[in-house]
């Protein structure tokens, strides 16, 4: 079985997208992640365009996994959708 | 200590520091306070026990004790055939409440002043609640009582069959309490629930008189409450509205009804215990802390909903008598006052006991009433006072068994400002500044009559109680003199009432003295001020010393597998009997209903699972019975209403003392909804302090100028912003 590529979008000020992250990490999975706020502003605002046809509330963290979106620390999808439960 | 061989000089009593046990310390009964010196007493001796139970502002304890433990030849008695204990039921309401079931379960009703005989080895067989010092309309007389009792305990049959049945009946209590405790099949709590609820309290609302009984009439502050909140829920959810705004309208006629009866004090402020009659208007005097803490409460929250002026100058009065005459110099809140009092025209009489009369500090006869008031320049002071307050010339009291208001007049507000000023041709402003002068000088000539008796224990609960309703009214009054007053409270607590070493809490201080291991209602009411007082003035210690407290709180008085609260922790009281269960409310929250509030604020605050997964138990095992009857604990309701609704998290990163700050605190507030949490975030310091119990620590950098917010709903946050509007903004989208 093949791991689905992950890529979260998240906010270094936020507690959700951490708790996203070590969840991640507990469950060794490989993923990309992008801290937004932290970015340029040239870098932020494309980057913003894309978490908003993800997302259009484009809150933190939106999780990608393969082709699904995930909104939120929700500890049960993200398991879900890695295959993982 | 010897016992008490003769008549003379005090009692053990005299070492205690309640002040209900120490009325008792002249008495001729041999009193002990509850304890291992009076159950070994009693199994040396081989006598019976007497648990005579009372609180000080009890007006039948008084009568009781007057009639029967103050008599010579009645005490000879009780010191031959007894050990007699003494019990502060608002110290021990652990002892209060197993042995108000039992005597309940016994003989079918009860009530105080409570008296239980058990055997020495501490299993009540008999009880009962006041009786007289002579047997009347049938009910037999305390000194019968005495001697019967002495008689089958000295019988050998009778006796024996007295432990038998005392031993099977503690069996039987303590299994059908526990059958009681675990639940056939726990229920999850629903919106039907509590619509249900709703509607059983408005089947027992008097639409007439408001309320919801017939007399006597009690406020019943979480009743109130949670109808308030199931308001601001069905609204903020756009739902329910017919049954919305029925819930609504009882508590606002409610409300109404109380702010013009008796049972306020137009006076001095502050509210009575309950009413006597159905219309609010005779009530029985004592002032409780724990209702007027509570009333300030939905007061508040009623001036939020309403913005009705009458609302806000209740709070203001009540939080003003409460400060005035109920607070400890170091900041701790006394806990009551007494109903009876010595009448000012009798104080020169010789027997000063006799002379005490119901509510004598706060009625007026119409002609002292008139006598003060024509003083005033204007000469229709008098009549337009008598004619808003229902001050007649025979008095106003129409039903009066005892004869204890003949020709006094309880002020109740009968005619509106704006009826009088139509009745006696003047504005609103003359009517208003007529009755604000009129009231100012009763209020100084009442302070020369002798007043209550003031029971001055601290009890940490209670102090809880009123921690809340100052911290919450400072918001919404905008009052840094209530904030420093609950703030001073806490510290009190703090510094008198709590082992920082043992981490353990104590209920009761007076005197330099704390004693009582804290119970569950110390340790919920106490956490529920501290989060209220966290959420205004946003010091993260605050919030550390609660969560503190709940891991004690779980760890010892919650069954966390079946979801069952308890009053005290199991290893508390070897002469208590079993574990009592503290899940129905009363005119207090239960510890289980308050236990709940506290642990969905402080999982939203914090995000500890811990505290969601102990809530949802303990609903869980309340909702099976809560099916069956749904009135039986409505601030649980409240507290399952909070965890249904929708739950924005806020945190705010800028300096406390900023303008911005402030403006972006009150904005959150304004749109977070009743669900919400929030967190500031001022300084190192606090982010520091915060680290020790959020799961995960926000990491947002404190703007040198101005203030930062993110909002986070549904396990996702948006971006910070760096203005209220933004924040408003981003909250509205929250509630789509």
């Amino acid at each position: 079985m093949t791991t689905p590529d992950v890529k979260i979008y998240t906010l270094s000020t936020c507690s959700h997208c951490k708790s996203t992250k070590r969840l991640l990490n507990e469950c060794n999975v490989a993923y990309d992640f992008v801290d937004v706020d932290l970015l340029d502003a040239e870098e932020r605002k494309a980057i913003l365009e894309d978490v908003k046809k993800l997302n259009p509330k484009c809150s933190f963290p939106t999780i990608k996994i393969g082709e699904q979106v995930i909104v939120g620390y929700k500890e049960q999808e993200i398991k879900e959708a890695l295959g993982l439960s | 200590m010897a016992d008490k061989a003769d008549n003379t000089g005090p009692n053990r009593l005299i070492d205690e520091k309640s002040p209900y046990l120490i009325q008792h310390a002249y008495q001729p009964v041999d009193w002990y306070a509850w304890g291992e010196a009076a159950f070994e007493r009693a199994k040396e001796v081989d006598k019976p026990v007497l648990v005579s139970i009372g609180y000080s502002t009890c007006h039948w304890c008084h009568v009781m004790a007057a009639e029967s433990f103050s008599d010579p030849e009645i005490a000879e008695l009780m010191n031959r055939f007894l050990v007699n204990i003494k019990v502060d039921r608002e110290e021990r309401p652990d002892v209060d409440s197993l042995y108000i079931t039992a005597v309940s379960s016994l003989t079918g009703s009860a009530g105080w002043p409570l008296n239980v005989f058990l055997t020495p080895a501490g299993e009540p067989f008999f009880g009962g609640t006041y009786f007289p010092p002579n047997s009347r309309h049938g009910m037999p007389g305390w000194p019968d009582v005495l001697r019967g009792i002495h008689k089958a305990w000295n019988d050998k049959d009778q006796r024996a069959k007295i432990e038998d049945s005392a031993t099977a009946f503690i069996q039987r209590l303590k299994q059908h309490l526990s059958e009681l405790s675990i639940p056939s099949g726990s229920t999850a709590l629903s919106d039907d629930l509590i619509r249900d609820a709703v509607q059983a309290f408005a089947k027992d609302y008097d639409p007439k008189n408001g309320g919801f009984s017939g007399a006597p009439k009690f406020p019943m502050p979480p009743v109130l409450q949670f109808l308030l909140t199931f308001y601001q829920y069905a609204k903020e959810a756009g739902q329910d509205s017919q049954l919305r705004d029925r819930s609504l309208r009882m508590v606002t006629g409610t409300l109404d009804a109380m702010a013009k009866g008796g049972i306020y004090d137009h006076i001095g402020g502050g509210f009575h215990r309950y009413s006597t009659d159905q219309f609010w208007h005779v009530p029985h005097f004592e002032k409780m802390l724990y209702d007027n803490a509570q009333l300030v409460n939905v007061y508040t929250d009623a001036y939020q909903i309403s913005g009705d002026p009458i609302y806000a100058d209740l709070v203001k009065q009540t939080i003003d008598y409460v400060i005035r005459d109920m607070t400890h110099p170091e900041g701790g809140f006394y806990s009551a006052e007494d109903a009876d009092s010595l009448s000012p025209d009798a104080v020169e009489g010789s027997d000063k006991h006799s002379a005490k009369r119901e509510g004598a500090f706060y009625v007026w006869s119409f002609d002292e009433l008139r006598s003060l008031l024509l003083v005033e320049p204007d000469s229709q002071a008098a009549e337009v006072f008598c004619y808003i307050f229902d001050v007649r010339e025979n008095g106003n009291v129409s039903q009066d068994p005892f004869g204890e208001f003949e020709r006094q007049n309880i002020l109740r507000q009968v005619h509106t400002i704006d009826e009088a000023a139509a009745h006696f041709g003047l504005s609103e402003m003359e009517i208003r500044e007529r009755v604000d002068r009129a009231k100012k000088r009763l209020f100084h000539s009442r302070q020369n009559r002798p007043r209550p008796h003031l029971d001055d224990k601290i009890l940490t609960a209670w102090n809880g109680l009123m921690i809340s309703a100052l911290a919450r009214a400072s918001r919404v009054f905008e009052s840094s003199r209530y904030l420093a007053a609950a703030e001073r409270a806490v510290g009190f607590i703090y510094e008198h009432l709590y082992d920082k070493n043992t981490r353990r809490l104590y209920r009761r201080w007076r005197e330099e003295e704390r004693k009582v291991a804290g119970l569950a209602d110390d340790y919920t009411f106490l956490m529920n001020g501290l989060i209220d007082l966290y959420e205004t003035n946003f010091n993260p210690w605050l919030l550390e010393w609660a969560v503190e407290l709940m891991h004690e709180f779980l760890a010892d008085f919650v069954d966390l597998r079946s979801g069952m609260v308890y009053m005290n922790p199991s290893s508390h009281d070897p002469y208590l009997a079993f574990q009592m269960k503290d899940v129905v409310d009363n005119v207090t929250p239960s510890a289980a209903s308050a236990a709940v509030m506290n642990l969905v604020r402080l999982y939203r605050i914090s995000g500890n699972k811990n505290f969601d997964t102990a809530a949802e138990t303990i609903l869980r095992c309340a909702g099976g019975e809560m099916v069956r009857s749904p009135k039986m604990a409505p601030y649980l309701l409240t507290a399952a209403i909070i965890s249904f609704s929708k739950h924005v998290h806020m945190v705010i990163a800028g300096n406390k003392k900023s303008g911005v700050t402030g403006q972006m605190i009150d904005a959150g507030r304004r749109a977070g909804g009743i669900g919400q949490s929030m967190v500031v975030v001022g300084d190192m310091t606090d982010s520091e302090t915060l680290s020790h119990f959020l799961e995960d620590t926000m990491e947002m950098k404190i703007p040198d100028n101005g203030a930062v917010a993110q909002v986070c709903f549904e396990q996702a946050c948006r971006p910070p912003v760096d203005t209220p509007e933004k924040l408003i903004e981003q909250l509205e989208t929250a509630f789509k």
